[in-house]
């Protein structure tokens, strides 16, 4: 058995310089991520979100906890003994341990150089220990009660040792022949009450339950106990701590309890007494190598140390150190993450069965605002891992985390014990792994397998959408989490790898795996540093809005230069009777959420169910939306329980290259061919849209010779596509949007005559042409998408948008409802039309932004003010009007692109950005659930 | 003022390049600046002369007539009848050699072909004028900012050898260079960068009120004279504005006030390092607005402050002719209301005369003029046009106007004329709102 006698090293000032730099970098970037996470723009309440929080915040706690511990990490010096002491070393014994591992352990003992006397605390009156005692010369002790468990039975052995020191040992845990000879000289100082050693084992590679419960201690029993001996807050651990006689005496002997040595080092500290932590490993011991073994260790300290918290704590509260206080106070709610995983396994599940989402945050925001904190907690774990006892204590301890998860019932149930004071009997930890782990305890895991198989069948066919995926994933994790504890549990001794190529891969694998920690150890500044500096770079790009090109605008086409269009077939060989298209429709384009990534809306069902109902009253029949998208089976789904019908918009790739690609249309026809074919089952779609005017696209990119080279090309596709589709789905009718500006009329006309296939033209207003509006159309278009504006001219059977849309970037508002869901005037003019209501709430007044009369210099502030309509005129907005500026970002055309919240108020300051030609000012007056807009440049313009 | 440690790297510089080689004695110059007794003069002809004028190079006989003694030019236009107008009347002239801001270097300092050009013509005016009896200062560059970072040395080094050629070719008078404020990073780099300069110019507003504070505190490092090119209370970039941003004039009868409060009250007078000072800005221009700093009325009329300066510039109290106002009311408002208008709408502005004149005998002239809030972004200032048929007679005390028809600031001026030869100016924003 290897042993590690000499300390750890003592951490260099560079090295304590460097481990502080990274805590105050981890801090700075817990402080930005819980900024970001409350700062949150959304306004959240929901029980989910509460809970989310609380795994947060404890989950950070024990960051700070932990990064508390390691900023003023030391290791004892070891001085020569100046003296000598008399030595007690006790050891337990229990019925039912096995005798050879006694016999192990008190041959070690009496191999230890140092003059010493050994007892065995006999529980049982063995006649076979009282023999075994005999032939090691090992004093034997017995007690006729049981009295205090463990804390008793030493006791018991007190009243007949005498010795000055007295060691206590586990009866598992096999002493180094130098055992004593580093601890005895701390003694020297007399206030020291107790010195404690790594706790360390020799079967932690038996299996999976031994080698999880191992490498929870690591950590522990290295960083985190080398700062509490520099905090005066070591931990006294059941095995290895040797006490002195008259610091023991003072407190009456060891200390009762479940968790009897924290128990006893509260006693020891109350009283005033110092303790030392020497990192040595000079015993080894047996660790939990079975699940029911490591249930009942944990049981009984989560019972045990909450116990303490709730009795010797407040007791003693006043005798502590502040140091001490916190240590004591922080301790037990290790246990406490038992809850936090039974809250982390509760959110999907609750939001698979609910439907809610606990969080309405963009998630790229969320994930920028969280890597730096992972990344620091990651590096400082892996910095002080310089300090652990032994290389194979490094690493990520996965198994060790998994193993926790699997114990938070247990866990939980030490908490709920204590609360209700229904005491655990003291049983020692079963030393051996021979017992098989009763199915009975992992009914509590594998019900959590079951409900979460049960919320993710049931939350993706109630609504699936990316976030009840997100969900599922996470459910589906927790699923693996509990498997892996049931695996873990089953696998017994690890097999001896026989095979020597296996055994050399595993070899060369664990190699690699530490030669990386040891570079991550090396250069954890220098990566902290990249961290930090990557995290500030996304921050402020995040922060600054983005740049676009324009698009280059007409293109000019080399290669079209005198090549013949394609002919355009007049004649069709069969004629096409058109379908009919009921002319009761009153639809609305509902593209809410379509693409799903960094949008401003999640469609989740309730939200479609709200949305639809809000149609209804506007007499709206139909919905028009875009397909296919990831929310279309819960807007299908929904629609039809509405008894609403669908028209299906079908749109097309218009970029002027792509019209060329002869192989790039036909996958693009495919692919909408596809989507036809999928959903033409959907028994309440009436008809298939093909939006956006590619014709209108190509005129304006093109020099015309070279459009009517494409117009042929795209025009030969588009009948070739129509024909498909008339195939696919005889019944339903085609329609296909017309920009109504200037060029319509003859866009229409060209495309009547040469695309028979096509029953319905869906015109689309421009308010810039409002004139065109009142001008009579051909048989069969129909007024399609015409702005509410101009609803007084011309109502149309369809509304051009339900709400306005923000994605990451992209933004229209051209919604009768507004981002937050509150009523334009839009709305009303809907109602009136549609619904024949008059408008019942009161008009909120017209605002205007008033500019100042300065020059938009870039990156100066200039302040704008909101001007209200009254009856003698305008004026100066009051305080007390709800209003909201955004800075929105617009391209070369005039497009939204993106919006920024800017300031709230009748007036604000802003910062003139880059480029201010290419912005809007675009104010909100808010009542109630309604909202009126302005928008305007950032300049008056000159003439 | 206790020695920072900060800025004692530089002085150790300044010590090292302030080495200057020796001057060479000789013939008296014809004007010099000296320090005799511990004070600071400019020595015109071997006599003190203290610089009393005004920052303008028009209406000559009326600063002669004033008691003023100094003009200034901008740049050379015109430079030969300026001079011998001044020489008529008495007065002596800073001449202006006008040059790029500073920062202007690809643009120019950077253009060897551009500088060898100005050098070239410069040479040529210094030699032409520096005879002039008129001649007082070569002023090289008007607030033209002398920064630290070294991308502007090709600056420096054309300024140098500009400030080099003048005293090359003109030994007989100073060379100097105005400054925005008092700003300590311009005085630093004049020092530590600029050699020749025989004393800085300010030019400053509201902040002249503490100029000789400033300059104390900051005597430790560089305690030489200066002259004061440009003061006039309160610039268009300082005072009170309306929520728009367009900034509140004060009527001539306050700034007339504002003048002698100013010269009395905060030019330095005391200050052994003070030469002089120039008030801003004797004649007319626009900037702001037509009347924002001009003493005189477009037509050469007079405002109250000539007759102010002239009281300061003899030190007496007269009783003053000029027509003296009280304010402008818009529909019963002032500009601080922040007057919004709908277009078209028709309104009263009236003007409020101080006790003791009379409407009978004065006549007023009023327009409306769109608010000129990028003329600095033009070449020069230009009086933009009046808004034509608005008013319905502008030549009452009261007047009723249509507001204009287009969006955006606008203002009503109002210039009230006396028998006596002189003018009143005060003017009120309003914007319309469509």
């Amino acid at each position: 058995m290897d042993y590690k006698a000499t300390p750890i090293q003592q951490p260099t000032r560079h090295e304590k310089r460097v481990l502080r730099l990274m805590i105050c970098a981890g801090v700075f970037s817990m402080g930005f991520f819980l900024y970001t996470l409350l700062g949150n723009e959304h306004d959240d309440h929901s029980v989910l979100y509460v809970l989310l929080l609380i795994t947060i915040f404890y989950n950070c706690l024990k960051y700070l906890h932990e990064w508390y511990h390691y900023f003023s990490i030391s290791v004892p010096e070891t001085k020569p003994a100046t003296r000598t002491y008399t030595v007690d070393i006790f050891t337990t014994f229990c019925p039912g341990e096995p005798y050879e591992m006694l016999e192990k352990t008190l041959t070690a003992i009496q191999n230890v150089r140092y003059p010493h006397t050994a007892w065995c605390c006999d529980e049982a009156n063995d006649p076979y220990v009282i023999a075994l005692c005999e032939k090691l010369q090992v004093k034997h002790v017995t007690r006729n009660n049981r009295l205090h468990a463990k804390a008793g039975n030493i006791n018991n052995a007190l009243r007949q040792a005498t010795g000055e020191l007295c060691v206590i040992l586990d009866p598992d845990h096999i002493p180094a022949p130098c055992l004593l000879d580093d601890i005895v000289p701390l003694f020297d100082d007399p206030q020291i009450g107790f010195v404690q050693i790594v706790q360390a084992y020799y079967n932690h590679y038996d299996n999976l339950v031994a080698k999880g419960a191992a490498q929870q201690t690591y950590q522990f029993y290295g960083p985190m106990m080398m700062s509490m001996h520099a905090y005066g807050t070591v931990q006294a651990i059941g095995a290895n701590c040797t006490f002195r006689r008259a610091a023991l005496d003072s407190i009456g002997g060891h200390a009762p309890g479940l968790a009897e040595d924290m128990n006893t080092a509260m006693h020891l500290h109350a009283h005033g007494w110092k303790s030392a932590y020497l990192p040595v490993v000079l015993t080894r011991g047996l660790v939990p190598a079975s699940l029911a073994a490591y249930y009942k260790q944990q049981l009984k300290w989560s019972r045990g140390t909450f116990e303490l918290l709730v009795t010797t704590f407040p007791r003693f509260f006043t005798r502590f150190t502040w140091r001490q206080r916190l240590h004591y106070c922080t301790r037990p709610f290790h246990y406490f993450s038992g809850v936090i995983f039974l809250i982390n396994w509760l959110i999907p599940v609750a939001a698979l069965f609910t439907g809610a989402i606990p969080l309405h945050m963009d998630m790229v925001n969320f994930l920028l605002a969280i890597a730096p904190l992972l990344c620091m907690t990651v590096l400082i774990r892996h910095y002080v891992q310089k300090w652990v006892a032994e290389e194979g204590e490094r690493g990520f301890h996965v198994v060790c985390g998994l193993l926790q998860i699997g114990t938070w019932w247990v866990h939980t149930t030490g908490l709920v014990y204590t609360l209700l004071r229904k005491k655990v009997p003291y049983l020692p930890t079963p030393k051996d792994d021979t017992d098989p782990t009763p199915l009975s305890l992992h009914i509590p895991n594998l019900l959590v397998v079951v409900v979460s198989l049960a919320a993710i069948v049931y939350g993706l066919r109630y609504d699936y959408n990316p976030f009840s995926l997100f969900m599922a994933a996470l459910a589906g994790l927790n699923i693996f989490f509990m498997l892996f504890i049931f695996y873990a549990s089953r696998t017994s001794r690890q097999k001896a790898i026989s095979q020597t190529i296996q055994r050399r891969i595993k070899r060369r694998l664990w190699l690699f795996r530490h030669k990386v920690y040891a570079g991550v150890r090396r250069y954890a500044l220098l990566l902290s540093i990249v961290v930090m500096a990557v995290a500030v770079y996304v921050y402020r790009k995040q922060l600054q809005l983005p740049v676009y090109l324009p698009e280059t605008t007409p293109v000019h086409q080399a290669s079209l230069h005198g090549r013949m269009p394609p002919p355009l077939k007049l004649n069709h060989t069969q004629p096409f009777t058109k379908r009919i298209l009921p002319a009761s429709i009153k639809a609305v384009v509902y593209d809410k959420g379509y693409h799903w990534f960094r949008n401003k809306h999640a469609l989740l069902r309730e939200e479609v169910e709200d949305d639809l109902a809000a149609m209804k009253e506007l007499s709206i029949n139909t919905v028009v939306r875009t397909v296919p998208g990831i929310y279309d089976k819960t807007l299908f789904r929904c629609t039809r329980e509405n008894g609403m019908n669908m028209i299906a918009r079908l749109w097309m790739s218009t970029r002027p290259e792509y019209v060329m690609d002869s192989v790039a249309m036909k996958k693009e026809m495919e692919r909408l061919l596809d989507v036809v074919r999928s959903y033409r089952h959907e028994k309440n779609i009436i008809a298939w849209n093909l939006g956006n005017d590619v014709l209108y696209t190509l005129s304006n990119r093109f020099h015309i010779p070279d459009y009517f080279y494409c117009r042929n090309m795209y025009m030969q596709w588009l009948s070739e596509f129509c024909q498909a589709i008339r195939q696919l789905d005889p019944v339903r009718p085609i329609t296909m949007d017309i920009c109504w500006n200037k060029g319509g009329k003859y866009r229409l006309a060209f495309l009547e005559q040469y695309l028979p296939e096509v029953d319905y033209y869906s015109l689309i207003a421009d308010s810039a042409n409002r004139r065109l509006l009142q001008e009579p159309i051909p048989a069969h278009a129909f007024w399609g998408e015409v702005p509410v504006q101009c609803w007084n001219l011309q109502p149309p059977m369809i509304l051009p948008a339900w709400q306005d849309i923000a994605n990451k970037d992209f933004i229209s508002l051209k919604g009768i409802l507004d981002l937050e869901g509150r009523k334009k005037p839009g709305y009303d003019t809907v109602a009136l039309y549609w619904a024949n209501r008059q408008p019942a709430a009161m008009e909120l007044p017209d605002i205007k932004i008033l500019k100042p009369a300065k020059i938009t210099y870039e990156y100066k502030p200039l302040v704008y003010h909101v001007l209200v309509r009254h009856k003698e005129g305008w004026q100066f907005a009051g305080d007390s009007l709800q209003l909201h500026w955004y800075l929105i970002r617009t391209d070369h055309n005039g497009t939204t692109l993106y919006m920024k919240k800017a300031g709230e108020g009748p007036f604000i300051s802003l910062m003139v950005p880059n480029h201010p030609e290419q912005y809007r000012l675009y104010v909100q007056l808010v009542a109630d659930n309604r909202v009126k807009e302005a928008a305007s440049t950032l300049n008056i313009p000159l003439e | 003022m206790p020695f920072p440690g900060l800025t004692a790297l530089p002085f150790c510089f300044f010590l090292i390049a302030c080495h200057h080689p020796p001057a060479i004695t000789g013939a008296p110059k014809k004007v010099e600046v000296k320090k005799a007794e511990g004070v600071f003069r400019i020595y015109k002809n071997g006599k003190p002369f203290l610089i009393k004028g005004g920052s303008g190079f028009t209406h000559l006989r009326e600063l002669a007539a004033c008691g003023g003694n100094t003009i200034r030019t901008w740049d050379t236009t015109h430079l030969q009848s300026i001079l011998d107008e001044a020489h008529h009347y008495g007065l002596a002239a800073i001449v202006g050699l006008d040059l790029p801001v500073s920062t202007l270097l690809d643009e120019f300092y950077c253009n060897k072909q551009k500088t060898d050009s100005v050098y070239s013509a410069y040479q040529s005016i210094v030699r032409r004028f520096k005879n002039h009896p008129a001649l007082l200062v070569w002023c090289l560059g008007n607030e033209i900012d002398f920064p630290y970072r070294p991308r502007f040395a090709a600056f420096y080094k054309t300024f140098n050898r500009l400030v080099a050629m003048i005293h090359e070719e003109d030994p007989d008078h100073p060379v100097t260079t105005t400054l925005t404020n008092f700003q300590k990073r311009n005085i630093v780099n004049i020092k530590l960068k600029v050699r020749g300069l025989d004393f800085i110019s300010i030019n400053t507003f509201n902040p002249l009120k503490t100029l000789e504070k400033d300059l104390q505190h900051f005597k430790w490092f560089w305690d030489g004279p200066y002259l004061i090119t440009e003061w006039s209370p309160e610039g268009g970039w300082e005072t009170q504005v309306v929520k728009w941003l367009a900034p509140i004039e004060n009527t001539s009868t306050k700034k007339a006030e504002l003048f002698r409060d100013f010269y009395q009250n905060y030019l330095p007078h005391k200050d052994p390092r003070f030469l002089g000072s120039l008030a801003f800005y004797w004649g007319w221009k626009e900037e702001y607005t037509h009347s924002w700093f001009s003493i005189f009325n477009e037509d050469g009329t007079p405002t109250e402050i000539v007759e102010t300066l002239r009281d300061c510039w003899r030190d007496t109290v007269t009783h003053h002719q000029a027509v003296q106002l009280q304010y402008m009311l818009l529909d019963g408002k002032g500009a601080a209301d922040n007057i919004l208008l709908s277009p078209g709408s028709t309104h009263q502005a009236s003007l409020l005369l101080a006790p003791g004149e009379h409407s009978d005998s004065l006549c007023f002239h009023w327009e409306i003029i769109r608010e000129d809030w990028w003329g600095h972004k033009k070449s020069h200032w230009t009086k933009p046009p009046a808004e034509q048929g608005l008013l319905i007679d502008s030549t009452t005390l009261q007047v009723a106007f249509r507001s204009p028809l287009k969006e955006g600031p606008y203002r009503i001026f109002v210039t009230a004329f006396n028998a006596k030869g002189f003018c009143a100016t005060a003017n009120t924003p309003f914007y319309v709102v469509e």
